[in-house]
């Protein structure tokens, strides 16, 4: 059994809090990443991040039937923003999130939280650099137009 | 953007699994193949690779082992139902995505009472997952139903106790069940 150390622990709530991003459910994201560690300890795979990821999409594609995340929408780069003075609360981002593509909450996940760069994304998911830049960008957009006006979403 | 990465980060930093759940799910994952007793094993491996069977018991193993971990992990959790029905019809009706009917045999429906159902996995397949409450004492009982494939009907019936969780494993020609409950290995049930 690996290591049950601080490691580990982290490990499993970064694979969680990645699930997260895909299916933005408490309950099915700890069923992926409980799922996801079960399959890589019986197969003896080496614990670590990226390999957990990869089981955890791969899991998530298969349980949702999803053929294929695609990305086909162009984008155009709109300086929407929001008011820096204005703090952006919890309960916004939350429903900020749930919002927008699981696709984009995924990309802007492993982009700005666990730092991976657009290449190091499209290599991981199999999707081209420019589609991982497009997620970002546009999931940053309607992120940034959901919460200078929170109603929005709920319209 | 600097504003909203940072909100990112905050979203997703404050989200963690319960330390309960971390540490149900590290302890009671199964052993991966041939991390202990390795002497042993490689021992018994070589006669049986001798017969050729080593790989089909292994891999048999590995599969019961992770489903029984799955099984006794879900159990514990006692994740409420997602859809509420005390019929089997009720709840198949909600459960769309399943492409197998979920009654199980009269053994199971006259001894226990349907409480409701979600969607989950078992081996990465699509499962259901079925809440039940024992008819005479009460006691709560999960049912998982899943589609029969080679490698499950492979495992052959089975009453065990995994993680302190009693567990039955059972399938008929279509379909794979798993109870676990507080006499779910007992040999009267």
């Amino acid at each position: 059994m690996f290591d049950k150390n601080v490691k580990v622990t982290e490990l499993v709530q970064r694979g969680y809090r990645y699930a997260l991003s895909l299916c933005n459910d408490e309950a099915d994201a700890e069923d992926l990443v409980q799922d996801a560690w079960v399959r890589l300890q019986s197969r003896n795979r080496k614990a670590e991040l990226p390999l957990l990821i990869v089981t955890i999409r791969n899991l998530y594609i298969d349980r949702y039937r999803r053929s294929k995340l695609v990305v086909v929408e162009s984008y155009d780069d709109e300086g929407i923003g929001t008011d820096p003075d204005r703090p952006i609360l919890p309960h916004e981002m939350e429903e900020a999130m749930s919002q927008i593509r699981p696709e984009e909450r995924e990309a802007i996940y492993l982009n700005v939280v666990e730092g991976y760069t657009a290449q190091e994304i499209a290599d991981l998911t199999e999707t081209s650099r420019n589609s991982i830049l497009s997620l970002i960008h546009r999931g940053k957009q309607k992120l940034a137009r959901l919460l200078s006006d929170p109603k929005e979403g709920r319209a | 953007m600097k504003q909203i990465d940072d909100a990112i980060r905050q979203h997703y930093t404050s989200k963690r699994m319960s330390d309960g759940a971390v540490s149900r799910l590290i302890e009671t994952s199964p052993e991966p193949r041939g991390s202990r007793w390795i002497p042993a094993i490689a021992t018994a491996a070589i006669l049986l690779v001798g017969f050729g069977l080593y790989d089909r018991i292994q891999d048999k193993s590995d599969v019961t082992q992770g489903i029984l971990a799955e099984v006794a992990m879900n159990h514990a959790k006692g994740l409420d139902a997602e859809i509420f029905s005390d019929t089997y019809e009720g709840l198949q009706e909600g459960l769309t995505e399943l492409g197998f009917d979920i009654r199980p045999d009269g053994n199971v429906t006259r001894q226990y009472a349907l409480v409701g159902g979600r969607y989950c996995s078992i081996k990465g397949q699509l499962a259901a997952q079925l809440k039940l409450k024992s008819s005479s004492s009460g006691d709560v009982y999960t049912l998982y139903v899943t589609e029969q494939t080679e490698v499950l009907s492979s495992i052959a019936p089975l009453a065990t106790v995994s993680d302190g969780t009693p567990i039955r494993l059972w399938g008929d020609a279509t379909r794979f069940f798993a109870l676990a409950g507080p006499d779910a290995a007992s040999p009267t049930r």
